[in-house]
């Protein structure tokens, strides 16, 4: 039994402060980081240099799929395994299909966008190792909180600290865990 | 500081000797039309080009008011280069004679003025809202609300440059909504009166959202070429940044892919029900050479500038808005010519005995709205010559300098 580190946390109150605050960290060099935030902070991701997220290929891989689904339902249905005259109307028509290929590419869009989102986030995720300090709790509430991991290449328990001192957090502490 | 009037920037000066050329050829080319293609054609030119700019020029002043109305930060700095561009506005009463003078000569390009008009059974019944008189004086309301309202908002947006306090902002904020109300109501009525009332035997109540769709993604993509060019030449750096132009980008996206859902709508109704009196207007438009124009309006309206604009970072790139906005004021043209010039090969094919009426689409389609082109340019660089081409006193002008989209 013995204590392992998890990480540094660090506190700011200042949305500006910690936009600061994240350029410099990602400028040391620091990979293995977060920040917390109760609301979404603007230029907060360009200032922590988060690369764009795939999110969006797997929004058009949804309206791919949702597109080929509504012309093959159609098609199929209507040309091929029933055929009905309704109207007069053509078996399948690319006029009538409009408002189906859009539904459809609509709902395959946002399916494939919450499933993907929630992948891309790691949801859900019932447990995060800095869940239990104080720091952290703070925020949900008013507090921007800045966690950087032991995993990180560049990480040391002295330095670390200092460098989130010198830009300004407040109650800079490290984080252990029990490790067996 | 840097430089907010551009009145004396290159690019200003090219709007106006382009606006100079394009107004002489134009005016030129117009009177060779009339000369050569008759009364009927030449209407149809002059009220193409003038339904091309004007539209685009009262939607201007409503891109201004609609910001107002929202308190948007983010386009005080680009929201004077669209008001700059409403200097149309103030003379469209003039712009207007012609088509009086048009429909008082008896044989114009409005059917239910013609002398044939009185013995239609559907246009009798017609006649308590389409006569010469009631005409006149919808014409006469629009050309002065719309001059009414560039001098509202436009005026206090101006006003607020040199002002020592909010209060013309504050007006502007107060009183953009009812503004927008009457903006609504006369875009509708006169897309109904010019446009809709070519084919009076036939009618779309959804016409006056599909007329204002083609009219504020125009505007958008000439607001994105100004910008676009002014930054470009190294003007209003402090006040223009990327975010603008994504923001921008987004709007010519979203509002072309809105014209296209409300021009699938009206087509899909009357595709459906397949009434004879509502489907005159495309089975006309699908045939003789219309369909292709039809086609290219699909290509040019929705499949170019939903392709090019729809990535993300694509919307950031200069070169690739430039490209998207020009495709967009070409899908105007296309449509509004598709619009018009069906509806008055009509009317000229009414004296032929063979009652067809032929493809009318040639250089003469090019005059008219080079005319007004040229007019809409000249009268936007003389107000970039006398006003800023940044609302520079604007009190959320901050907000427009840091945002990120």
């Amino acid at each position: 039994m013995t204590e392992a580190p998890v990480g540094i946390v660090g506190e700011f109150t200042d949305p500006n402060q910690v936009t600061k605050a994240a350029q410099a960290i990602r400028d040391a060099g620091y990979r293995q980081w977060d920040i917390h935030t109760p609301y979404p902070v603007h230029g907060l991701d360009k200032a922590m240099g988060v690369k764009r997220s795939m999110l969006t290929y797997i929004s058009f891989g949804g309206l791919l799929f949702g597109i080929s689904n509504a012309l093959g339902i159609q098609y199929w249905m209507g040309a091929i395994d029933y055929p009905l005259n309704i109207g007069g109307k053509g078996f399948f028509d690319w006029q009538f299909s409009i408002p189906i290929d859009f539904e459809l590419s609509i709902l395959g869009t946002a399916i494939f966008t919450v499933i993907g989102l929630f992948h891309l986030c790691r949801l859900p995720t019932w447990y995060n190792r800095y869940q239990d300090d104080d720091s952290f709790k703070k925020a949900t509430d008013d507090t921007f909180v800045v966690t950087i991991d032991s995993d990180d290449d560049r990480f040391s328990a002295e330095t670390t600290q200092d460098m989130l001192r010198r830009l300004g957090a407040k109650n800079v502490h490290l984080v252990t865990a029990t490790a067996n | 500081m840097t430089q907010t009037n551009l009145g004396s920037t290159p690019v200003v000066a090219a709007m106006r000797k382009w606006g100079v050329i394009f107004l002489a050829a134009g005016a030129v080319g117009l009177a060779a039309t009339f000369a050569i293609s008759g009364q009927q054609r030449f209407m149809a030119d002059y009220l193409l080009g003038f339904w091309y700019f004007a539209g685009i020029s009262v939607t201007m002043v409503f891109f201004s008011a609609l910001q107002y109305l929202t308190r948007a930060g983010w386009s005080s700095a680009i929201r004077r280069i669209a008001e700059n561009f409403s200097g149309f506005v103030p003379v469209i009463g003039i712009a207007l004679i012609p088509i009086v003078a048009d429909v008082l000569t008896g044989h114009g390009i409005y059917e239910w003025t013609h002398e044939s008009a009185k013995t239609d059974p559907l246009l009798i019944k017609k006649e308590v809202y389409l006569n010469n008189t009631f005409f006149f004086v919808r014409l006469g309301l629009y050309a002065l609300l719309w001059f009414a309202f560039v001098r509202y908002i436009v005026g206090n947006s101006v006003k607020q440059d040199t002002a020592s306090d909010f209060r013309p902002s504050q007006k502007n904020w107060k009183r953009s909504a009812p503004w927008i109300l009457l903006y609504a109501m006369t875009i509708t009525f006169a897309s109904f009166d010019l446009l809709m009332s070519l084919e009076p035997h036939w009618f779309s109540t959804i016409w006056g959202v599909y007329a204002f769709a083609g009219h504020f993604v125009a505007a958008i993509a000439i607001v994105t070429l100004a910008t676009t060019s002014f930054y470009r030449a190294g003007y209003l750096r402090e006040y223009i940044t990327e975010e603008h132009f994504h923001d921008l980008g987004k709007l010519m996206f979203a509002f072309s892919v809105f014209w296209t859902y409300i021009a699938f709508s009206q087509y899909f109704i009357i595709w459906f029900a397949n009434l004879p009196e509502e489907t005159i207007y495309f089975t006309h438009r699908t045939q003789g050479g219309w369909e292709y124009f039809g086609a290219a309006l699909v290509l040019l309206h929705f499949v170019i500038p939903f392709i090019t604009l729809l990535r993300q970072d694509v919307k950031r790139k200069l070169t690739i808005l430039r490209f998207a906005a020009v495709v967009i004021l070409l899908s105007h043209f296309v449509d509004l010519a598709w619009i018009i010039m069906p509806a008055v090969g009509k009317v000229m094919a009414h004296g032929n005995p063979d009652h067809h009426s032929s493809f009318v689409f040639g250089w003469q389609e090019f005059t008219g709205v080079m005319f007004f082109g040229g007019v809409f340019l000249f009268l936007a660089s003389r107000l970039f010559t006398s006003r800023n081409a940044v609302a520079v006193n604007d009190p959320l002008l901050h907000e427009a300098v840091e945002y990120t989209s």
